[in-house]
């Protein structure tokens, strides 16, 4: 599953992340790394970008991002 | 002796707070990571021999941005006797990453953790004893804000400071991706246990309406809406009481002049270009003050993140992004720091498209222009001063399409990561300084080069080829001046030599137009050919290119001259274009009545029906979408 097709709510943990170097260097110093959990705050008009959570903060991220991303889904959390 | 201090964090941890109690200076403080582009020295307010630095904030070293490649070269270049490293109590867990990268440039360090306050109104425990132990650093709490410990911060940081040593971890934590991560998450229990604090929980609450899928956009433009209203309106109306002070003092000072026996020239200048050009300018000192005022409660309070977020995906047709955001409205204060806050978007191409379109945006002293236009010629309107911004709006999404469609504007809009920070509450000591340093700035400014511009003109305008010429204004040489480039603007409904001579002087500072037509010209309405040709000046101010300082800081951040030279034509380009097509509609407007409204409902009605006629056209029987139709059959089926 990938990070783009959760629904608000849901959570996930990251098993793998396809980008660039430069990119999936700016995640991980994001704290985005493999077996992190990130949970989808909401999404923005026009359903881009989204807002996730990871690690205690909420970030934006682009839907065109977010299709690289791949996670296990971990079910719903209560917001 | 350790007396070079710089401070090094996450973006939007406090270091500009902290910046500002340990120096005792102002500087621009914003909830919006990356509001600090540029690093900044000062001195330590207790002891002038210590150097603090201020640098951009950043989350790792690996440089995405300018503004994270500035830190590097930094840190490489001046070689700091002691890094700071300021962590934000309430996000401890990703900051701590960046304390790692930091524990391998082997350089002595002390830890300072922020918003410990929060911290201990939510009853979340931090122990910094652990934490100290972790890294081999020393920790201290502070409060930035409030201004807590932080003496005891400088004490620590230059008797204490120690090269970290991490005594858990052995190893680099570059080598592998994610190392620092898996090295804090095995960690951070004992040192805190995080809760969601009451900031969070009202952040997550007022999110949801703020940043609503439906709603987000309406609130956004209402918000922006508001805060113009609201400062053409109060500000007007202030304003108006400084004019009318000053015309009063300007009548006593030509009086008793004149009684005095003073030669007319004299009197003529101090009253007419002194008195009366600088109150005109300084009338719209009211307006400026609440513009910015609420200015700083959008980026303070975290908002201007949150409208980022909710019109990326719109900024993107227009070849911007989300990033775009802040520079677009931090240029509806002043276009000089605009374009510096450029300097947070990765993309380059992004960057260079926002350089270009952020002087679109209405300054503070734009806003006195049109204040004075909508008072001159719309019987003070604010409806009117307002719809300047959204008329800068549609430009900037118009210009935007269309330099996007240029090949070397194309270019795919960068990676959009950006923190959304907790709400919080501007503080107060914080906005009276923005106050403050604006008053100042707009007074030094009317000082010099306000004050310059009037002298010049009034000279220029009473000085001609015969000397002195006695009100005889049509023998002077800016008279000549004027008439020698009025044919340029004769399409735009302004060709005569005062408003020519207003747009040159624009140039040097927007309040100037405001300036030279009081100076210039008695009665403003006469320069134009209606009310339609004054409402295309505005928009010419609007569009065409800004102030000096603005062009300088577009050079620097643009980088190359072409492009600079570039950007000046294509503003200009606009400008004039624009007001152009305002002054057609007006005198079609004029000559007949009804005709604008009809042209337009007419372009409406034809456009949907080619629409409508487009798609039935193209979608054939509508299984593959590429045919345009005129098949017999489908082959597909």
């Amino acid at each position: 599953m990938l990070l783009s097709e959760l629904s608000v709510g849901e959570s996930g943990i990251v098993t793998a992340m396809n980008l660039t170097k430069a990119l999936r260097t700016r995640l991980v110093d994001m704290g985005i790394v493999c077996g992190v959990r990130v949970t989808l705050v909401r999404k923005a008009p026009f359903s881009d970008p989204l807002e996730i959570r990871v690690r205690n903060f909420n970030m934006g991220i682009r839907v065109k991002e977010a299709e690289k991303i791949e996670i296990k889904p971990v079910g719903l959390v209560k917001l | 002796m350790r007396n070079v201090i710089c401070l090094i964090g996450n973006p939007n941890c406090g270091k500009t707070t902290l910046f500002n109690a340990l120096t005792g200076t102002y500087r621009k403080v914003g909830n919006f990571p990356g509001v600090t582009v540029e690093s900044k020295e000062g001195r330590y307010r207790k002891n002038k021999d210590i150097i603090i630095t201020d640098l951009p904030g950043l989350y790792s070293f690996s440089a995405g941005s300018d503004d994270e490649k500035a830190v590097t070269d930094y840190i490489l270049k001046n070689s700091p006797d002691v890094i700071i490293n300021v962590v934000d109590g309430t996000n401890l867990e990703r900051n701590l990453n960046l304390t790692c990268a930091l524990a391998s440039l082997d350089k002595p360090m002390c830890i300072a953790v922020n918003m410990c306050d929060d911290l201990e109104k939510n009853g979340i425990k931090l122990d910094d004893k652990k934490l100290s132990e972790l890294f081999g650093v020393p920790v201290v709490k502070i409060s930035a804000l409030k201004g807590r410990n932080i003496d005891r911060l400088m004490e620590v940081a230059l008797n204490e400071a120690k090269v970290p040593d991490i005594k858990e971890y052995s190893g680099t934590f570059g080598k592998s991706e994610g190392a620092a991560y898996a090295f804090i998450e095995k960690h951070i229990d004992k040192i805190i246990k995080v809760r969601q604090t009451r900031a969070e929980l009202f952040t997550s609450r007022a999110d949801r309406i703020l940043m609503h899928r439906i709603f987000g956009i309406p609130i956004f433009i209402a918000v922006i809406f508001l805060t113009y209203y609201l400062s053409s309106r109060l500000g007007g109306a202030l304003g108006g009481k400084i004019t009318q002070a000053a015309a009063l003092l300007s009548e006593k000072t030509s009086a008793a002049m004149t009684t005095r026996g003073i030669h007319a020239w004299t009197t003529g200048l101090v009253t007419d270009a002194v008195i009366k050009g600088l109150s005109t300018v300084l009338s719209f000192l009211p307006q400026i003050l609440i513009l910015f005022l609420l200015l700083t409660v959008i980026e303070e309070s975290g908002y201007a993140a949150r409208a980022a977020f909710i019109l990326d995906r719109l900024f993107r047709t227009f070849g911007l992004g989300g990033k775009s955001m802040l520079p677009l409205t931090v240029s509806c204060g002043c276009t000089v720091t605009g374009i510096m806050a450029t300097r947070i978007i990765e993309d380059e191409a992004e960057k260079r498209m926002t350089v270009f379109l952020a002087p679109f945006m209405p300054c503070g002293a734009k806003t006195a222009v049109f204040g004075w236009f909508s008072y001159c010629f719309f019987g003070g309107n604010a409806l009117i001063s307002t719809s300047m911004y959204f008329l800068s709006i549609l430009c900037v999404a118009v210009f935007g399409r269309l330099l996007k469609s240029l090949k070397t504007f194309g270019g795919g809009s960068g990676a959009f990561l950006l923190e959304i920070p907790t709400l919080r509450f501007p503080s107060f000591k914080d906005i009276i300084m923005v106050l403050w340093t604006k008053i100042k700035e707009f007074l030094l400014k009317a000082g010099t080069i306000i004050f310059s511009v009037s002298v010049v003109l009034w000279i220029l305008q009473n000085v001609g080829i015969n000397g002195y010429t006695d009100g005889n204004t049509e023998e002077s040489f800016l008279f000549y001046i004027g008439n020698g480039i009025k044919y340029i603007f004769y399409p735009l409904g302004f060709g005569n030599w005062q408003a020519s001579v207003s747009v040159v002087t624009g140039i040097l500072a927007k309040e100037a137009v405001i300036e030279t037509m009081t100076v210039v010209s008695s009665d403003a309405r006469a320069l134009f050919d209606s009310v339609y040709s004054a409402y295309a000046f505005m928009a010419f101010v609007l569009l065409s290119p800004p102030c000096v300082s603005a062009l300088a800081a577009a050079r620097r951040e643009l980088k190359s001259g072409k492009w600079f030279v570039l950007m000046i034509l294509f503003q200009s380009a606009a400008g004039y274009s624009v007001a152009l097509v305002i002054n057609l509609l007006g005198m079609l407007q004029e000559r007949f009545s009804g005709l604008i409204l009809s042209v337009v409902i007419g372009i409406i009605v034809l456009t949907a029906a080619a629409l409508a006629f487009k798609k039935n056209m193209r979608s054939g029987c509508g299984c593959c979408g590429k045919c345009s139709g005129g098949v017999k059959k489908c082959p597909k089926k």
